[in-house]
């Protein structure tokens, strides 16, 4: 039996960034009761019609162009038939020919250390099905249709993904850009980025695919590569003990860590799609294509050379990409702070954790990019030490107050008086005889003993440095 | 003496301007008709009496507001509209207890000008026939004739004008579903451009053909009523963003100004003697009066049955997927799992023409059978489409028979689906094409029954389509009232 | 296309209609169906190459819609309204039998 290779595609789909559904004026998200955001047009009531989203087509048109795709001027909406209890219409609206978005790609590290990059076939629109709660001990299935409707875009990749780790890698890189261009929130627990995987063997060398497996709905980057290792596994011991891998759709399981075929459907399905009758052809023109372009951000490649060109560490540059929002709130302290090194350790050690315990978004918190920064100048500036600033740092998160007068307030600036810092040398060397006869004697590292003492005193207040180099200078006076 | 019953719809107008009468006493008036009638023609599925008289007594103590177009005027309107405060069936056992969540826009608008809705109107379940025999509440009667059918799908909307129980209705028109049965019944129907009325709160069936418009006894009351509710609505992404014209204060045509297009296709077909008969006379007058009357052809009219009846059934067994028992309606108790609660649902909630559509359309649209059914019809929509356009380049409209019988015996074709679906072959290539059209009573036959003629004009046209159906009407016959037994 | 009651039964499930046990009535109903497609397969003749298909007669429409809260007048409570159409329900779900 020759060597098999694995051969794999990814069918993604991201969540419109947007405040309304796909076809209808009700918010897309938020926790709230079920069947809340809820109308005639999301719950398939008799005479009600679909109105698209005109945000949505700009968001898929704004993927498309960042991902190098073409942008169709005129595309179309169809219906897909199938019955599922949280499919309202009995049909779901998706797009099946011309799709918003044709081609494209996405490069990712390779295993060899260079880069990969991965075709993409498609990216299209279509709207969200709502939630099946599956309820055992009244043998019911509850319907909420809160996420009926939602916008969502597809992105349909070339199988020319061959490892779970290229998998991964190629997701995240995706799930980076699009929450950068904030196409998507991409909350990953929310299911508002999540994938099927299509995977198959093929013998290496050969252009001929095997069968397919379609493991459906992965929403964890972990998740992903461990069904893929497990489907590999799992199909190359079929192979190999002579056995016939069948086209199906699976689940993975990721508490036992092996994926489980769905139960067989009765029946093949036969979406009948054709186009919506309900919804004029989407029209992008080319003016709009070109307001589109100009609000694209430059590639996250160049952003992360001039990050680091600003003195930025390559993690502190990932964690700003990474989160939504975050990339923005940077810029906007860095145009008032111009220390690039300063605040982004600030915002990777302090800001984002407390982003992150918090649940808000950076646009939302009440410590606005103003104050990151004039905490982070009180820092250049010596009035505030590094520990000062970390112990304040959770009130500034909290209250939004303005750093500067919270300092005030609080007397914490550093001591600067030098009258203050004097009458402290002479209390350290009238307490400390002994350690000042050592110093005087020429065991000078005693000094760092004396600066400590007089720290203490100060409560923290005393600038090290200068409380280091005026008692070093009042020792020294002692000698003459 | 004139009761106000007998009043059209601009009559009533004028009435309720001098108050010669108030907005109530011509409500009391048409809801007393009405009641009197309803049992020999049954064409009401549900009366509002309540909210009517409230709305009535309260336009009444306001008064006359000239702005609002149908202040005071009683209508009904066809049971695919979606209505707060009463069923809205479709005539579906489906639907038979399900209430709106929202207005239809048509509604909407039609009360915000003043209009009073007195019924909901039967029709075929789901506006899927010819006859309103397949309305799960039982048949309408024709106003004519108790034993023949109204004609469909609005044959509920064409009895209440035709009875004499309102001045005006509103149907839609998926396939003929307006004028054949305005035909049949003796009064004016017409069927507005696809995308002129919003078809936002109209239970659906043929999405691309489906429009609602009115059904009155004059060309010049269509024209008032299309008024009230024609122009965009956001609600509606099919409808197309153009002004609305003035319908009502249009200037009057002479005959001679008017050419018309006679398609070959349709008065070389085999006509029932008494709508040949009918026709003929009818055509004479035209002449006589100075109108050109020219022969145009449309070589692919022969494909146009099978073309509509892929595509709406294809539209229709999607359109009707969400009847599913699963949030709203009709659901077959104690259902076994899902599958039963779907199947049996269906199969009790749905009648037998509404069932036979979905199979049609779910055939045409799966796999293996989409190109050589749907595409295919698709493209022949566009010939026909490009025939109809062709023969508009040569005249002002077309002219066309409605129905190639008169209204026929209650139950003649129930057993006949194909011979019913072909019956429909003089209104549907209209919807193929999208343009409006003019049903306008041609004359009476010697077997007392109505039989109609139709305009056909191009896209957004129906400011002078009611301007040359206002000639036809002062040249043709005027109906009189049919007898109906009342009670 | 000949339509058999194979194929009927295919197209029913498909729409997930119930046809019934009676074999009588379903021989009838396949019968019924073939005679319509037979009818159909006129179009068979129609000369149609190079013609685009027309989906809808629809033109000139308006653009889409802003993404923006645009609730009709006298919307307050929908939610409440569409869940009293249930019929079944448990708490504010929807409810159908066990599907896995």
């Amino acid at each position: 039996m020759s060597e098999m290779e694995p051969v794999i595609g990814l069918e993604v789909h991201a969540q419109l960034n947007t405040r309304t559904k796909l076809f209808c004026a009700c918010p897309a998200g938020g926790s709230v009761e079920p069947n809340t955001h809820i109308c005639e047009i999301c719950t398939g009531q008799p005479g009600a019609l679909p109105r698209l989203n005109g945000r949505a087509v700009e968001l898929a048109a704004k993927a498309t162009l960042a991902l190098g795709g073409q942008v169709n001027g005129y595309s179309l909406f169809a219906r897909k038939n199938y019955f599922y209890p949280d499919l309202p219409n009995g049909f779901q609206t998706s797009q099946l020919d011309p799709p918003i978005g044709t081609g494209g790609s996405l490069s990712v590290a390779a295993g060899d250390g260079g880069r990969k990059a991965i075709r993409l076939n498609r990216i299209h629109m279509e709207d969200d099905a709502g939630k099946c709660v599956h309820d055992e001990k009244r043998d019911r299935t509850l319907i909420d249709l809160n996420r009926a409707g939602v916008p969502l875009i597809e992105i349909v990749t070339e199988p020319d993904l061959s490892s779970s780790r290229e998998a991964m890698e190629f997701l995240k890189t995706l799930h980076s850009l699009l929450v950068r261009l904030e196409v998507t929130k991409g909350r990953l627990e929310e299911g508002e980025f999540r994938c099927d995987v299509n995977i198959s063997l093929k013998p290496k060398g050969s252009s001929v695919l095997g069968v397919r497996g379609e493991i459906k709905n992965l929403n964890s980057f972990k998740f992903v590569g461990q069904a893929i290792d497990y489907e590999i596994r799992r199909q190359s011991a079929l192979y190999e003990s002579g056995g016939r891998v069948e086209q199906q759709t699976l689940h993975f399981d990721h508490l036992k860590g092996e994926t489980r075929a769905l139960r067989s459907k009765e029946e093949a399905h036969d979406y009948r799609y054709f186009p919506q009758p309900d919804l004029p052809p989407v029209l992008v023109s080319r003016v709009k294509l070109r307001e589109i372009v100009q609000s694209l951000p430059p590639p996250a490649d160049t952003i992360k050379e001039s990050y680091k060109e600003l003195g930025l560490k390559e993690d502190t540059v990932t964690a700003l990409l990474d989160r939504p929002g975050a990339q923005a709130y940077f810029e906007e302290a860095f145009k008032r702070f111009p220390e690039a090194k300063r605040l982004g350790t600030l915002m990777v050690e302090l800001f984002l954790p407390a982003l992150r315990q918090s649940g808000t978004d950076p646009q939302s918190a009440v410590m606005g990019p103003a104050k990151l920064a004039a905490l982070a100048r009180l820092m250049s500036d010596g009035v505030l030490t590094k520990k000062a600033a970390y112990d304040l740092f959770p009130e500034l998160f909290e209250t939004g107050a303005d750093p500067r007068q919270l300092v005030e307030a609080r007397g914490l600036s550093r001591v600067r008086d030098e009258s203050t810092l004097q009458g402290w040398i002479m209390e350290v060397i009238a307490g400390h005889p002994e350690e000042v006869k050592k110093y005087l004697a020429g065991q000078t590292k005693i000094l760092s003993f004396l600066v400590g003492q007089l720290m203490r005193l100060s409560r923290g207040t005393a600038d090290p440095q200068k409380a280091s180099a005026s008692l070093t200078q009042a020792l020294e006076d002692l000698r003459s | 003496m004139t009761q106000l019953w007998q009043l059209n719809l601009a009559q009533c107008s004028e009435g309720l301007k001098n108050k010669d009468f108030s907005v109530t006493e011509l409500t009391e008036a048409c809801l007393k008709r009405l009641t009197e009638t309803e049992p020999a023609i049954k064409s009401c599925l549900a009366v509002l009496e309540d909210q009517a008289l409230e709305t009535a007594r309260d336009l009444d103590r306001r008064g006359n507001d000239s702005s609002r177009l149908l202040w005071g005027l009683p209508l009904t309107v066809k049971d695919v509209f979606c209505l707060k405060g009463a069923p809205t069936t479709a005539g579906s056992r489906q639907l038979s207890d399900y209430y709106s969540v929202f207005e239809a826009t048509v509604v909407r608008r039609l009360k915000a000008h003043g209009a009073i809705i007195l019924a909901k109107t039967n029709c075929d379940e789901f506006a899927m026939g010819s006859s309103t025999e397949f309305s799960a509440f039982g048949p309408t009667r024709n106003p004519w004739d108790r034993q023949r059918v109204p004609g469909g799908s609005s044959g509920g909307a064409a009895a209440s004008v035709a009875g004499f129980q309102v001045p005006g209705a509103f149907g839609t028109d998926t396939g003929g579903s307006i004028r054949q049965p305005a035909a049949l019944c003796g009064c004016v129907g017409l069927k507005p451009t696809y995308g002129r009325v919003s078809r936002y709160g109209i239970i659906a069936y043929g999405s691309s053909f489906d429009q609602a418009g009115p059904l009155a006894r004059t060309a010049a009351d269509c024209g008032r009523l299309l008024q009230a509710v024609a122009g965009p609505d956001a609600y509606d992404a099919t409808l197309a963003d153009c002004p609305v014209p003035d319908f009502v204060n249009q200037r009057p045509l002479k005959p001679n100004e008017l050419t018309l297009g006679l398609p070959r296709q349709f008065w070389n077909a085999d006509l029932h003697p008494q709508v040949a008969k009918v026709l003929d006379e009818a055509r004479n007058l035209l002449t006589k009066a100075g109108l050109n009357l020219i022969e145009v052809d449309l070589p692919n009219i022969k494909y146009a049955v099978a073309a509509y009846y892929i595509l709406a059934s294809a539209e229709a067994s999607t359109n009707l997927a969400r009847y599913d028992g699963v949030r709203y309606g009709f659901r077959q108790p104690d259902p076994g799992d899902l599958m039963e609660l779907y199947t049996k649902t269906r199969q009790t909630g749905l009648g037998p023409e509404a069932r036979r559509r979905i199979l049609l359309g779910t055939f045409v649209l799966s796999s293996g059978y989409y190109e050589a059914y749907y595409r295919k019809a698709a493209q022949v929509r566009r010939l026909i489409k490009n025939d109809i356009e062709a023969a508009l380049t040569r005249c002002h409209f077309l002219l066309a028979p409605v129905s190639a019988i008169p209204a026929w015996p209650l139950g003649s074709f129930l057993d006949d689906p194909l011979t019913v679906y072909q019956m429909d072959l003089m209104t549907l290539p209209l919807n193929l094409y999208g343009g409006p059209g003019l049903s306008v009573p041609a004359g009476l036959g010697d077997d007392n029954l109505p039989v109609g003629a139709q305009l056909w004009g191009k896209p957004m046209s129906e400011a002078s389509l009611i301007s040359a159906g206002r000639v036809l009407e002062s040249l043709w016959p005027k109906l009189p009232e049919p007898q109906i037994p009342v009670i | 296309m000949t339509i058999n009651t194979d194929s009927a039964l295919a197209m029913a499930r498909l729409a997930r209609l119930d046809l019934g046990a009676e074999p009588a009535d379903l021989t009838k109903l396949a019968e019924d169906f073939d005679r319509i497609v037979a009818y159909m397969d006129i179009l068979a003749e129609a000369e149609t190459a190079g013609i685009e298909p027309m989906y809808s007669p629809m033109e000139n429409t308006a653009g889409p819609r802003p993404d923006e809260v645009l609730e009709p007048e006298g919307s307050a409570g929908k939610a409440e309204l569409i869940l009293e159409q249930a019929p079944e329900r448990v708490g504010r779900f929807f409810s159908v039998p066990r599907i896995f």
